[in-house]
C-alpha cells in the first residue's frame, strides 16, 4: 500500500479532534454552514416531497446493489459499444497505476481533475505526482486548498474553513497581480487562471456520481462548469468510478439526479450534469478522443450480502455530514481520512478493515443520535450500521475491554459479588476523596475526573 | 407547459421570454447587446439559419463564430484577449418542472459550447419541453434511437459557493443564462 502524506500521518485522533474543538474559527464555520444546509433540507422536505422520493430512492439502490454484478457487466458492455475502454481495478493501487501508466504513455504533463471522491480514495494525485506528471484541480475549493497544501474537509464543500481576505492573498502571492478582497474578483481570477490549464492538459480526470447500465452513460454533476471542460476539451477523458455507482436504466437514474443536489445542497437541480455517452465522435471538434472508465472494487463487492450492505447505496451527497453533531463539532479533516462524517466512519473501517488504525477509531467517532439516518437521502441505516462495525472492530484495545466488560457482567449476576463489590468500591472511594470528593483518579479512571469530580457518598456535599 | 417552463427559469436564476419565429433573431440581438457581447459562438444550424439569427447578430456588428470552429482552444475559451463572447445553443430538450435545458453534443454543438463563452443564449422550440426530468430523459434515451455521445443538462448560470458559502455567479462555465423560447410555427 502505498503511503501518501496524506491522511496517513499526523497526530492521533483524539488529539486531532482536541484541536478542532479548540479552534473558535473553524467551529463557527461548520456551524454556519450546517446551518444553511438545514435550511436548504427544510424547503426540500416542504415544497419539494423530498421524504416522498426518499423512500422510491431507497428502493433504487438497494436493487442496483442487489444486481450489481450484472448491472455492472451492462454497463461495461455498453461503455465498450460506445467506444470506450473499461477498466476494473480490483484495489486502489491498480486504479492509480492504471491512470499513472496511461499518463506515462500518452506523454502527459498536466492533468486537470474535477472533484472525486474515488480518486482522494485511491491517492491519484500522490501517484500522478510521483512520476512527474502536474495536476492540477479545477474544482475552486480543491484549487485553494491544493495551493494551500490542505485536505478537503467536506465532500461537496471542501475549503468551508477559509474566508475571503485569505484566499486573497493566497491568490496574489501565487500570481504577483494585484487581486482585490472580493468575491467575483477572486472566482474571476480562478477562472481565467485555470482556463489556461484547460486548453493545455492532456488528459482530464473526473469522478462518476452515476453510471446507467442500459446506455453505458456516465453522469457527473457539477456546479462550476469546470467538470464539463475537463470532461470535453483534453484529449483523453478518465472517468474513476467507485463499483457500486450505478443504476439501471434512465427512470432510475432521473430521480437520483434530482434528489442528490436537494440532499446535498438543498436545491432542487444543481447546474450541470454532464451526461457522456462514449467518446467523440466523426464530425465533432471537442470531447476527448479516448474515453477510459476506471471502475473501482476496492473492497465494494466484498461487502454485498453482509450485515454491511446497505453502505453501499450511498450517492455521496455529503448530507450525513452536515446532520451530525460530531462533524459540526470537528469538521472533516479531523477524520484523517477521504471518508469523514457518519458515511465515513462506516466504509472507511469496511473498505480498510476493521483492524486498520483508521477502521478501528473511526466507527467510534459518533454518539449514535441517528441524524445521519434522517438526512440520508436514500434511508441508509447509518447508527445501525455504526453499532454493528463497532461490535466487530477487532483491535487489542479492544478485545481486553470486551474481556472487562464480560467479566463485570459475570460478577454482578452474583447477588454476594455484586454486593462486595459496591462495598469494596465505596470504601475505596472514601479512602481515597477529601471532604466527600474525589478531584482526581490514577490510570484509566483518570479519564473520568479530567471532565470532573466524583462524588463519594449521596447526597454529595456542597 | 411554457409558463411552468420559464417560471422554473427564474427559481435557476436564469432569464427567458417566450417570441413568435419571426421575432425570435430580434430579441436574441437585443439579448446580446444588453450583454455587451462583441462576438457569438453559433451553432451551424439550419434552423437558427432559418429563423435569420446569423444575418441579424453580423448586421449589429458582432462577430460570429460558427461552430465547429478551427479555432485553438485557446481562443474558445476566451483567452489572449478575445472579445466577450455569448454561445447559443440549440438545446434538444427541456424541462418545465425544474427549468432545466438538455444540450446535446454533435458535429455543430460542441460539448464545451455553452460552457466555454461568458453568456448562455439558448433558442429552443417550444414543443420540446417536458414535464418532468423524467419524461426528458426517456425521450432523449428512448431505446432505438441513439443517442448523442454527450448530453449536458444545464440549469442556470455557473456558481460556486467555494468562497465563504456565498453563491458566485460565473464560475468556470457561463456567468448568465436567458432563454428565448419560440412558439410552434406551421411554417416550422
Amino acid at each position: 500500500m502505498r503511503t501518501g502524506v496524506s491522511y496517513d500521518e499526523g497526530p492521533p485522533l483524539r488529539a486531532r479532534t482536541a484541536a478542532a474543538v479548540a479552534d473558535a474559527q473553524l467551529r463557527a464555520n461548520l456551524q454556519a454552514t450546517a446551518a444553511s444546509w438545514t435550511a436548504g433540507r427544510e424547503k426540500m422536505r416542504d415544497e419539494f416531497g423530498f421524504d416522498q422520493m426518499r423512500d422510491r430512492a431507497r428502493e433504487i439502490r438497494r436493487g442496483n446493489i442487489r444486481q450489481l454484478p450484472e448491472l455492472l457487466d451492462r454497463l461495461e458492455e455498453r461503455v465498450r459499444a460506445n467506444g470506450g475502454i473499461v477498466y476494473r481495478a480490483s484495489d486502489r493501487d491498480a486504479a492509480a497505476k492504471y491512470v499513472v501508466d496511461l499518463a506515462r504513455a500518452r506523454g502527459a504533463k498536466l492533468v486537470a481533475k474535477s472533484k472525486s471522491m474515488a480518486t482522494e480514495e485511491i491517492k491519484l494525485n500522490e501517484a500522478l505526482g510521483d512520476a512527474g506528471v502536474r495536476v492540477v484541480e479545477t474544482d475552486l475549493g480543491e484549487w485553494i486548498l491544493q495551493l494551500l497544501g490542505q485536505r478537503p474537509s467536506h465532500i461537496i464543500a471542501p475549503a468551508v474553513h477559509l474566508n475571503r481576505t485569505e484566499i486573497a492573498e493566497l491568490f496574489r502571492a501565487e500570481s504577483g497581480e494585484d487581486i482585490p478582497d472580493e468575491r467575483e474578483a477572486l472566482v474571476a481570477y480562478a477562472r481565467r487562471r485555470l482556463r489556461q490549464d484547460f486548453a493545455a492538459a492532456e488528459i482530464g480526470v473526473s469522478g462518476v456520481n452515476l453510471g446507467v447500465a442500459d446506455t453505458g452513460t456516465l453522469c457527473v454533476m457539477e456546479n462550476e462548469g469546470n467538470a464539463r471542460l475537463v470532461t470535453a476539451l483534453p484529449r483523453v477523458h478518465v472517468a474513476m468510478m467507485g463499483a457500486e455507482r450505478v443504476v439501471a436504466d434512465w427512470d432510475e437514474a432521473a430521480h437520483i439526479l434530482q434528489l442528490l443536489p436537494m440532499a446535498a445542497i438543498g436545491d432542487d437541480a444543481s447546474t450541470y450534469v454532464n451526461l457522456i455517452t462514449g467518446p467523440r465522435r466523426e464530425g465533432e471538434t471537442d470531447g476527448p478522443e479516448e474515453l477510459h472508465l476506471v471502475i473501482l472494487d476496492g473492497g465494494r463487492m466484498a461487502l454485498r450480502g453482509t450485515e454491511f450492505e446497505e453502505a453501499l447505496s450511498c450517492i455521496r451527497c455529503g448530507a450525513c455530514l452536515y446532520s451530525c453533531p460530531m462533524w459540526r463539532t470537528v469538521g472533516g479533516q479531523a477524520y484523517g481520512s477521504p471518508y469523514s462524517g457518519p458515511i465515513g466512519a462506516v466504509i472507511t473501517p469496511l473498505l480498510e478493515g476493521m483492524s486498520s488504525p483508521r477502521g478501528s477509531e473511526l466507527p467510534f467517532l459518533s454518539s449514535l443520535c441517528g441524524a445521519c439516518h434522517d438526512a440520508c437521502p436514500v434511508g441508509i441505516p447509518l447508527h445501525d450500521l455504526l453499532v454493528r462495525i463497532r461490535g466487530a472492530v477487532s483491535t487489542p484495545v479492544h478485545r481486553r475491554a470486551r474481556i472487562g466488560a464480560r467479566m463485570w457482567a459475570a460478577a454482578w449476576r452474583r447477588p454476594w459479588a455484586y454486593r462486595v463489590g459496591v462495598a469494596l468500591t465505596r470504601g475505596g472511594l472514601r479512602l481515597v476523596g477529601r471532604k466527600g470528593w474525589i478531584r482526581r483518579l490514577p490510570g484509566p479512571a483518570g479519564r473520568w475526573t479530567s471532565q470532573r469530580d466524583l462524588p463519594t457518598r449521596w447526597p454529595p456535599p456542597r | 407547459m411554457i409558463d411552468a417552463f420559464t417560471g422554473a427559469l427564474a427559481r435557476r436564476r436564469a432569464t427567458g421570454q417566450v417570441v413568435d419565429a419571426d421575432e425570435c433573431a430580434a430579441t436574441c440581438v437585443a439579448q446580446m447587446t444588453a450583454w455587451g457581447a462583441r462576438r457569438a459562438l453559433v451553432p451551424d444550424d439550419a434552423w437558427l439559419a432559418r429563423l435569420g439569427l446569423p444575418h441579424a447578430i453580423r448586421a449589429a456588428g458582432i462577430e460570429i463564430v460558427t461552430w465547429p470552429s478551427d479555432r485553438g482552444w485557446r481562443e474558445l475559451l476566451g483567452l489572449d484577449d478575445a472579445p466577450p463572447t455569448c454561445a447559443v445553443t440549440v438545446p434538444i430538450g427541456a424541462v418545465a418542472e425544474r427549468g432545466t435545458l438538455l444540450v446535446g453534443s454533435s458535429p455543430t454543438h460542441g460539448r464545451s459550447l455553452d460552457a466555454v463563452g461568458w453568456w448562455h443564449l439558448a433558442v429552443l422550440r417550444a414543443d420540446l419541453i417536458s414535464a418532468t426530468l423524467a419524461d426528458a430523459l426517456g425521450l432523449a434515451y428512448a431505446p432505438g434511437m441513439a443517442p448523442p455521445s454527450a448530453i449536458s443538462l444545464v440549469s442556470g448560470p455557473s456558481r460556486t459557493s467555494d468562497v465563504e458559502k456565498v453563491t458566485t455567479y460565473g464560475a468556470h462555465g457561463a456567468l448568465e443564462e436567458h432563454v428565448v423560447v419560440v412558439r410552434s410555427s406551421p411554417s416550422d
